[in-house]
């Protein structure tokens, strides 16, 4: 199902891109251009040129770009939604063991 | 301020950064710190430098990652959610836009060429992003880190995946931090 693949993919992304937008590339082209036929290679590079010019991380830009070609804007909250759902798994951890003092 | 008022000051102002953030995860932290400990008086100031750490060690868009750390801090799960919501929504609306439209514009051929002009300023910028990046592992003077660099690098010339690299890589990182031998005096300090 296209759904579950975009949400599949994306979560990927978000749960191994550490250090950023630039690192996060590399994941974002094997997935989106290599892995699945989404998009060509010189959509993926308007994207990344895009994606300079407007706001918001470039992962979620991706996510929500790749959702609406392949399937609309239900598939652009999907992606989205996968690629910030690693974060708030592990951020919301990370943060409560922060704040409650557990972890220095 | 009551807890519906600051759900909606929390909202408003994570939407507005992230509407008006040009340029990535490290240009809105010193934003978010602006507003939320010097003109809200949300936060500590040490508070924010560490949730800055942890928002850039946690895999993820940076941005998003302080939103959560953030919202959490101010209001709880709740708050997480709302900070998040208001990160996500502004690319999300403007991305769509652009994606409604990016068949019709991106046939017609002056769009194509200065697309092309663009994409070659954003090589560039990118590249130098890749330099500085090499040469802070450079000056840690480890022979581990670049030996791992050109091997990732011919990795994925040939065709591995960037995941299965990133994640080798992290287990290197991380037996090198759990062997013994040579103790933290080395160059780890020079990582910012």
């Amino acid at each position: 199902m296209i759904y579950w693949q975009l949400f599949l993919s994306f979560f990927q992304i978000g749960l191994l891109s550490f250090g950023g937008g630039y690192a996060a590339m590399p994941l974002i082209r094997h997935q989106v251009v290599e892995l699945h036929p989404w998009l060509t290679l010189t959509q993926f590079t308007d994207i990344v040129t895009i994606s300079q010019m407007t706001p918001g991380p470039i992962a979620v830009n991706f996510a929500t770009f790749v959702g609406m070609q392949i399937a609309g804007l239900p598939g652009a909250i999907v992606a989205t939604l996968g690629c910030v759902a690693p974060a708030c798994v592990i951020v919301t951890l990370l943060a409560w063991l922060c704040i409650t003092g557990t972890v220095p | 301020m009551t807890s519906g008022k600051k759900f909606v000051t929390l909202f408003f102002s994570s939407l507005k950064l992230s509407a008006f953030t040009f340029g990535g995860g490290y240009v809105i932290i010193p934003l978010m710190r602006k507003t939320f400990v010097e003109k809200y008086h949300w936060l500590e100031e040490t508070e924010m430098m560490d949730l800055t750490a942890v928002a850039q060690s946690a895999p993820g868009a940076i941005a998003v990652n302080a939103a959560i750390l953030v919202g959490y801090r101010i209001a709880g799960l709740a708050g997480a959610l709302i900070t998040v919501l208001g990160t996500v929504l502004p690319p999300m609306v403007i991305l769509s836009i652009i994606s409604m439209f990016y068949e019709a514009f991106r046939s017609n051929v002056a769009v194509s060429m200065v697309m092309q002009g663009m994409a070659a300023g954003v090589v560039a910028v990118i590249f130098d992003v890749v330099l500085v990046m090499a040469n802070t592992l450079w000056q840690q003077h480890r022979a581990i880190w670049m030996v791992l660099l050109g091997a990732c690098f011919v990795a994925s010339m040939l065709g591995v995946g960037a995941a299965p690299l990133v994640l080798i890589c992290g287990l290197i990182g991380m037996a090198d931090t759990l062997l013994p031998r040579h103790a933290r005096q080395d160059g780890r300090k020079v990582r910012q």
